[in-house]
């Protein structure tokens, strides 16, 4: 059984005058000891999805789905866990032990005016740990993360940026979590910071056999770091397979124009691709698929038609009209 | 080349000065641009590299003189911009103009979008009236593709996205067809597809309109896209300069490889060998020496020496330089 099942999840912000359809019928799910990358641009829905797992969201917010299931290892719920269901709470539960989350800019993340350890005692206490137990494993993380055991005593603003977010991703492991959601973890950093947090980040996954959901907008990253990227575009995905595949060859016009538009230290452009236009206002409906305004090979049939997620060959899935994907293999 | 603005020697610390009073205070004394020596010439762009806290940003304020230094002169036209009078100065307003980094912070947000574009011609073309006033923001702000220009100019900045925001900050820099721009992270805040289209513009306005930029950035790869010539920056110092092509496929000091080793490569096969990059030399973290060359602790190749002296300058190349022992 997958570790999270997520079927034709919709969620729609609620504001004043409007309603904006972040996320629109998104499916997937996620293996045990497996990193799924989630690209695209601000305001895709990648940060919503990823926070609705935690249902980290404002009240006034619709979740809707199918199905949204966590399928905890201990086998202490029998038939997993329906996200959707849970009071408050056991939501407390939910966090920190079985999903954290590292979020995006996660040095600001932390608690100005308490030390480092104080922090990292507090999410453990509401767990029901003992003071033993949170004085080990405060030692045993920082340890993990490569940082010496006296920053325990130190304030955030002590530390340098790599050093906040090494913190806050022992933060986020010490509970020992199933999976975690890091959202634009590495996304303020200098690259040289930025490969050692993600080598760091995957060098604790393969110890504690994490899954991990990682967040960006930034698809080259996910190269070197994911078993599965899923491309995003206006609250749906667009294009999903292993990394190898959709690197190699990518299918939808969108994942196509995420990897050219890339400055290049490795090569000589003299001039960059650009995909145009903006993606669409999310309050409304939309009629046909939401890239065709900016796509280069649209048709009339994308202007009326919204193409479904298609297989085109194992685990690689593409919705556009335009792909020719094997019949009766339709998900 | 001609030269179009020259920097000599240029240094800028903060902190507490030293004085009669304070002679050992607990503070520090920080270097943020220690002895910074190069030129841009006309038509051309040069980018700047370094990390946060590298001082690249204090170099480009103090260019534009923002900041006073500590010592050094920058030249423009051959006249050190520290000693200019009232008038000189007013000129050189007019022909240096910057781009900044959060299109969110640099746009007054009572300002219509009109107002503040047309605002340097308030200040250096009080002649004008408002319909040529018009006409020329309307022809500026569509020439960066905010068309219909109407639509625009008498929006509020919150009424735009943040790529439409840092369109109309360069139509601004550009309004008065200044012969210097510096852009300090121009596109760092903007999505991937966005940046494409920045840069691409920006080349264009400096290829068509003959202004030259500084470019400065933590992203070396869109420095190899906009730059004829880089500088790569650590700590204060200029540690690598030379052409575009020459430090990024040639690079000669350690930190210059580390940081293009550091790019990811948009390709699983090499991903692997990408995280496993042995650079750290033994030492953690974001340390860097206090005294010698800075970037000895992080340094594979460290030498006593580097330990002991501050490398100077050493020629590795045609109009390439970098500053390590290795090539001394």
């Amino acid at each position: 059984m997958d570790l999270l099942e997520v079927s034709k999840l919709n969620i729609r912000y609620r504001t004043k005058d409007r309603t904006i359809h972040a996320v629109r019928d998104l499916s997937i799910s996620i293996k045990r000891g497996e990193v799924v990358g989630l690209v695209g641009e601000s305001g895709c829905g990648k940060s919503t999805f990823g926070m609705s797992l935690l249902r980290l969201l404002p009240v006034s917010t619709d979740i809707s789905a199918k199905k949204m299931m966590f399928n905890a290892g201990d086998g202490m719920q029998a038939g997993g866990i329906d996200i959707l269901e849970l009071s408050e709470k056991e939501l407390r539960r939910l966090r920190w032990k079985h999903i954290s989350v590292i979020f995006q800019g996660s040095m600001n993340s932390l608690n100005p005016v308490a030390r480092i350890g104080s922090q990292f005692a507090d999410a453990m206490f509401w767990h029901g740990f003992d003071d033993e137990t949170i004085k080990n494993s405060i030692s045993s993380h920082l340890e993990l993360v490569h940082l010496d055991d006296s920053i325990r005593k130190s304030y955030p603003h002590e530390l340098s940026g790599g050093m906040k977010q090494r913190v806050a991703i022992a933060m986020a492991l010490v509970c020992s979590p199933e999976l975690v959601i890091a959202d634009e973890p590495t996304t303020a950093l200098d690259v040289v910071v930025q490969r050692r947090i993600l080598k760091l980040l995957m060098d604790t996954k393969e110890k504690l056999n994490l899954s991990i959901i990682f967040i960006t907008h930034d698809i080259s990253l996910l190269a070197s770091i994911a078993d599965r990227v899923a491309v995003m575009y206006a609250g749906s995905i667009v294009e999903i397979g292993d990394v190898r595949t959709l690197f190699r060859s990518p299918l939808h016009p969108y994942t196509k124009g995420l990897m050219s538009t890339i400055p290049r230290v490795d090569e000589r452009q003299s001039e960059l691709v650009e995909i145009h236009g903006s993606p669409p206002d999310l309050s409304g409906s939309i009629r046909g698929c939401p890239f065709a305004p900016r796509c280069g090979i649209a048709t009339e049939l994308c202007a009326v038609e919204m193409p479904q997620l298609r297989v085109v060959e194992g685990r690689h899935m593409v919705s556009c009209h335009n792909v020719e994907v094997q019949d009766g293999k339709n998900d | 080349m001609e030269k179009m603005i020259e920097v000599l020697n240029l240094r800028k610390t903060f902190g507490p000065a030293r004085s009669l009073l304070r002679r050992s205070g607990k503070r520090r004394q920080v270097e943020a641009v220690a002895g910074a020596s190069f030129d841009v010439g006309t038509n051309e762009i040069v980018s700047i590299v370094g990390e946060s806290g590298s001082g690249k940003t204090t170099l480009g304020r103090l260019m534009v003189r923002l900041l006073d230094p500590t010592s050094g002169e920058v030249r423009f036209d051959g006249k050190n911009v520290f000693g200019m009078n009232k008038t000189e100065m007013i000129r050189f307003r007019r022909n240096v103009q910057m781009i900044l980094q959060d299109p969110y912070d640099s746009l007054n947000p009572l300002f219509s979008i009109f107002a503040s574009v047309s605002k340097p011609l308030n200040i250096f073309e009080k002649h004008l009236s408002r319909r040529e006033k018009e006409e020329m923001v309307a022809e500026h702000l569509e020439s960066m593709g905010l068309k219909p220009a109407e639509q625009f100019m008498h929006k509020l900045p919150g009424e735009l996205s943040g790529g439409q925001r840092q369109r109309v900050s360069i139509a601004r820099a550009m309004m008065l067809k200044p012969k210097f721009i510096i852009a300090d992270e121009p596109v760092s805040m903007l999505d991937v597809s966005l940046r494409a289209e920045m840069l691409n513009r920006m080349k264009k306005l400096s290829r068509e309109g003959g202004t030259s930029f500084l470019f400065i950035t933590h992203d070396i790869s869109s420095a190899k896209f906009m730059g004829d010539r880089m500088l790569i920056f650590f700590r204060g110092r200029i540690v690598e300069q030379g052409k575009t092509a020459d430090v990024t496929e040639r690079p000669k000091h350690p930190y210059t490889k580390v940081l293009i080793d550091s790019v990811p490569v948009p390709d699983p096969e090499r991903g692997a060998s990408f995280l496993n990059i042995d650079d750290a030399g033994g030492s953690s973290d974001e340390s860097y020496s206090t005294s010698g060359c800075r970037f000895a602790s992080r340094c594979r190749f460290v030498m006593d020496r580097c330990r002991r002296a501050e490398p100077p300058m050493f020629d590795v190349g045609e109009e390439h330089w970098a500053s390590c022992f290795l090539y001394g």
